[in-house]
C-alpha cells in the first residue's frame, strides 16, 4: 500500500501517511512521485551546505530541519530579525524560522504548530516563550511525552516547576537533559560539519565585476595562491571548480577535471578563461572563489625527460582539448571482450592506455556506427557476393575472402536468426575493399540479407 | 656586388648557407624512387595533406591506411580527431600503428576539428585531422598556414586527411588551398595481387601532387606490415607521370 509522505502545495483533506487511494479519491488529479529519504537527505545536506554564506556553521538536521549557529552574525543586518527574513528569502522555500539562545528553545519555536513564520526569542526569554508549548517540542520520545501526559503534564511551563531530580528518577535522564538544553544550562553538541573544502581561494570584489580581463586576473590571482597552497603540501587536484557569485545572490559555476593531478597555477588559469564566454556575469559577481576538488599526491616539480615530459604534455593537451571540445568528445580507445564488432571498442579515459591484442581475422580501418543494408547478388546461397549496390552505385567483386561467422551474444538478443552474421571482405574491381555481412539463415522464413559494415585500406 | 655568373660551386655554397627545409628530420618511406621525389624523405615537423579517393573515397580507409603506416614509425601518442568517429583500432594493427598510442578526439564541426588539430599540434603531439565529416568547411588558406606553422614550432608532424565522397571529390577540388602543406597526396584504392581469389596486401594507387624541395610522381605501393622496423612502404610499381589512368588499368 502507498502512502503519501509529504504534499505540497497543502490541499485540504490530505495529510500525510493518508493511503494513496483515499488521497486519490479526494482530489482525482493528484500528481504522485515516488518518495526517495535518500534523496531528500542528500538534498538537506546541499542546503546546509549552501546555508553556510550565512554562517560557517551550518548543519542539518534531518528529516527537514537545518541549524543554523548565528552567533555574532547579526551584525550584519539591522536587526536579528531582518536577518531571519534574510535567510527566509534565500531559502525560497516556505519554512520556519526561529532564533534563540539555545537549541532546544529554537527547535522548539521553528516546530510549535501555529507559531510564527519568523520567531525571534531574546536572550532570556526561553522560559517564557515556551511556557505554552508542548513537552513534546522538547524532542522528548512518544513514550515519555505519554507518560508526562498521563499525570497531566502537557505544558513546559508545568515540567519546570517539578524538582528536577524527581522528573529524572521518572521519566529518565533524557527530559532533564533536554529542559536544560531549551532552557538554558545544558550544552548541546551539534554535529557541524567540517567546513567545506579547505582548498578554496575566495576573492572578493570591491564593486561588481562584470569584464572578462577582470575575471582572467582574477583567475590567475586565485590560481596562483591555490597551487602555492598545493605545492607546499606536495598535492595536485583532478577537479577544479570556480564559482562566481552574482551581486542578485545567484551563482554561476565552472568546472574543470584533468588528466593527472596538476598545480600548474598559469595552466589552471587557461582552462577556467577557456570557459569564461559562457560565463553571464548578471549585474556583476562581487565574490569569485577557486576549490581543488580532488586531491592526490603530486611530487614536487622536477626537471622531466623524455617520455614523461611527453606523458605530461599529453596530460596538459588532452585537458584542453576536454574543456574546448568537451569531456565525452575526448577518449582513448580500448577493446573490450566481444566478438561483435561495434561492441569489441570501448572508451576509456584519457590517460589510460590499454594494450591491443592483435586480432586474429583482418580487421577493417573503418566501421560504420550502424551497418548499411545493400543488396548484393550471390552466386550460391552460402557464397561471398558477385556483386553489391551501396549508395546508388554498382560495385563488382574480384575477390572476396571469409566467411567468418560471428553470432551475436544469444542473452542479449534472444533467438533472432538475424544474430549470425557471416562476414566477407570483398574487394571491387576498383580495389576498395568493403567488409560485408549476411545476416541470418537460408531456409529461415525470413531470407538473409546483406549489410555493408566497414572499409579496409 | 652579386656575381653576375655564379657557378656550381656558388650556387652550392648559397644552397648550405640556407636553413634545410625539413628542419626537423625527415622519415624515409622505403620505396627509393619515392624519397627521392620527396627530397629525401617524408619532412618531419611539418603538415602533409592526404586526400583519399576512389569508389568509396571520402569513407574507405586507403588513405586511413597510408597515415597509419607512416604513424606505425614514427614515436610518441597519436592525437586522431575524427567528427565521424568511425576509426576502428584494431585495423591499424597490421599497420604498425599500436591503438594504444592514440587519443581521439570527435569535435562537432570541420572548424572544432581544426581548432583541435591546432593545439594538438601546439602541444607537439603527432596529430592527424579528418577534414570533411560532413558540411564541407574549406580549410583555407589562413587555416593550413596556422597548422603549419603550429608544426614547424613544435617539431609535431601533423596529417591532414581529406575525405571526400567521390563525385564530390572533383567539384570541390579547387576549395581548398593546402599551399601551406609541406607535402600534398592522393590516395586510392588499386586492384590487389589476389591470390585463389582472395584479397591479397592492400595496393595503393600513391600520387603525390605537392612536395616542397621534391617533385611530383605516382607508385603503386603496399604497406610496409606490422613490424615497425621495416620500411612504411614497398613498391609495386613506378608509374609515368602523364599516363596515370591507362597504367592503373594495365596493372588490374
Amino acid at each position: 500500500m502507498r502512502r503519501l509522505a509529504a504534499i505540497w502545495p497543502p490541499a485540504p483533506g490530505l495529510h500525510e501517511g493518508q493511503t494513496l487511494a483515499e488521497a486519490r479519491a479526494i482530489l482525482p488529479d493528484l500528481e504522485v512521485l515516488p518518495a526517495s529519504p535518500e534523496a531528500d537527505a542528500l538534498a538537506l545536506e546541499a542546503l546546509a551546505q549552501a546555508a553556510t554564506r550565512f554562517s560557517p556553521m551550518a548543519a542539518a538536521d534531518p528529516p527537514d530541519g537545518l541549524w543554523l549557529d548565528l552567533t555574532g552574525c547579526a551584525a550584519l543586518w539591522p536587526d536579528e530579525g531582518a536577518m531571519l527574513a534574510a535567510i527566509a528569502a534565500w531559502l525560497a522555500i516556505p519554512a520556519r524560522l526561529a532564533l534563540a539562545a539555545t537549541t532546544g528553545a529554537a527547535w522548539a519555536l521553528a516546530h510549535s504548530p501555529g507559531g510564527p513564520a519568523l520567531h525571534v526569542c531574546p536572550p532570556g526569554g526561553e522560559a517564557r516563550a515556551l511556557a505554552r508549548l508542548s513537552p513534546a517540542l522538547l524532542r522528548l520520545s512518544p513514550q515519555a511525552v505519554a507518560g508526562l501526559r498521563r499525570v497531566g503534564l502537557r505544558e513546559v511551563a508545568a515540567l519546570t516547576r517539578l524538582p528536577r531530580a524527581a522528573l529524572t528518577t521518572r521519566y529518565g535522564p533524557d527530559v532533564v537533559r533536554r529542559l536544560g538544553q531549551a532552557l538554558g544550562g545544558e550544552e548541546e553538541p551539534i554535529a557541524w560539519p567540517p567546513p567545506a573544502p579547505t582548498w578554496e581561494e575566495r576573492l572578493d570584489f570591491a564593486e561588481p565585476a562584470t569584464t572578462a580581463t577582470t575575471f582572467e586576473r582574477a583567475l590567475l590571482h586565485l590560481a596562483g595562491r591555490l597551487c602555492e597552497r598545493l605545492a607546499a603540501g606536495g598535492l595536485g587536484g583532478l577537479r577544479f571548480s570556480a564559482l562566481f557569485r552574482r551581486t542578485d545572490g545567484t551563482a554561476a559555476r565552472m568546472a574543470v577535471g584533468t588528466a593527472r593531478p596538476m598545480r600548474d597555477a598559469t595552466r589552471l588559469a587557461r582552462l577556467f578563461a577557456m570557459q569564461l564566454d559562457a560565463l553571464d556575469p548578471g549585474l556583476g559577481i562581487e565574490t569569485m572563489s577557486l576549490a581543488a576538488e580532488a586531491l592526490e599526491k603530486l611530487a614536487p616539480r622536477q626537471a622531466l625527460l623524455g617520455h614523461e615530459a611527453r606523458a605530461a604534455d599529453l596530460a596538459a593537451l588532452a585537458d584542453s582539448l576536454a574543456v574546448r571540445l568537451g569531456q565525452t568528445r575526448l577518449w582513448r580507445p580500448a577493446p573490450r571482450a566481444s566478438h561483435v564488432p561495434e561492441r569489441s571498442l570501448a572508451r576509456a579515459g584519457v590517460m589510460q592506455a590499454t594494450a591491443w591484442p592483435a586480432p586474429a581475422t583482418p580487421r577493417p580501418l573503418r566501421l560504420l556506427a550502424r551497418p548499411e543494408p545493400i543488396m548484393a547478388t550471390a552466386p550460391v546461397p552460402d557464397a561471398p557476393p558477385l556483386q553489391f549496390r551501396w549508395q546508388g552505385t554498382l560495385h563488382r567483386v574480384r575477390a572476396a575472402s571469409g566467411p567468418e561467422r560471428i553470432a551475436a551474444e544469444w542473452w542479449r538478443d534472444g533467438a533472432d536468426p538475424d544474430r549470425l552474421r557471416d562476414y566477407y571482405c570483398v574487394e571491387t574491381i576498383d580495389g576498395a575493399r568493403c567488409w560485408l555481412f549476411r545476416a541470418g539463415l537460408h531456409g529461415t522464413p525470413r531470407p538473409p540479407r546483406w549489410f555493408l559494415h566497414g572499409f579496409f585500406a | 656586388m652579386p656575381d653576375p655568373n655564379p657557378t656550381t660551386a656558388t650556387l652550392a655554397r648559397l644552397r648550405a648557407a640556407l636553413p634545410p627545409l625539413a628542419r626537423h628530420g625527415r622519415l624515409p618511406l622505403g620505396p627509393r624512387a619515392l624519397d627521392a621525389a620527396l627530397g629525401g624523405g617524408l619532412a618531419l615537423g611539418a603538415l602533409h595533406a592526404v586526400a583519399e579517393a576512389g569508389p568509396a573515397g571520402g569513407t574507405g580507409g586507403a588513405g586511413t591506411g597510408f597515415v597509419a603506416c607512416i604513424l606505425g614509425r614514427l614515436a610518441g601518442p597519436v592525437l586522431w580527431i575524427s567528427p565521424r568517429a568511425d576509426l576502428f583500432p584494431a585495423g591499424l594493427i597490421r599497420f604498425g600503428l599500436d591503438p594504444a598510442r592514440l587519443l581521439l578526439a570527435a569535435p562537432a564541426d570541420d572548424t572544432a576539428s581544426l581548432a583541435a588539430m591546432e593545439t594538438g599540434l601546439r602541444a607537439g603531439v603527432t596529430t592527424v585531422g579528418e577534414i570533411g565529416g560532413g558540411e564541407i568547411a574549406a580549410t583555407g588558406r589562413l587555416g593550413g598556414r596556422r597548422l603549419a606553422l603550429a608544426c614547424l614550432d613544435q617539431g609535431a608532424t601533423g596529417f591532414l586527411l581529406l575525405r571526400r565522397v567521390w563525385p564530390r571529390w572533383k567539384d570541390r577540388a579547387g576549395r581548398e588551398d593546402l599551399s601551406a602543406a609541406f607535402t600534398r597526396w592522393r590516395i586510392a584504392p588499386s586492384p590487389s595481387r589476389c591470390q585463389h581469389g582472395e584479397p591479397g596486401e592492400p595496393c595503393w594507387h600513391l600520387r603525390l601532387l605537392a612536395a616542397r624541395g621534391g617533385t611530383e610522381g605516382q607508385w603503386l605501393v603496399e604497406p610496409g606490415g606490422e613490424d615497425d622496423a621495416a620500411p612504411a612502404l614497398r613498391l609495386v610499381a613506378g608509374l609515368a607521370a602523364d599516363a596515370a589512368g591507362s597504367r592503373i588499368r594495365a596493372a588490374g
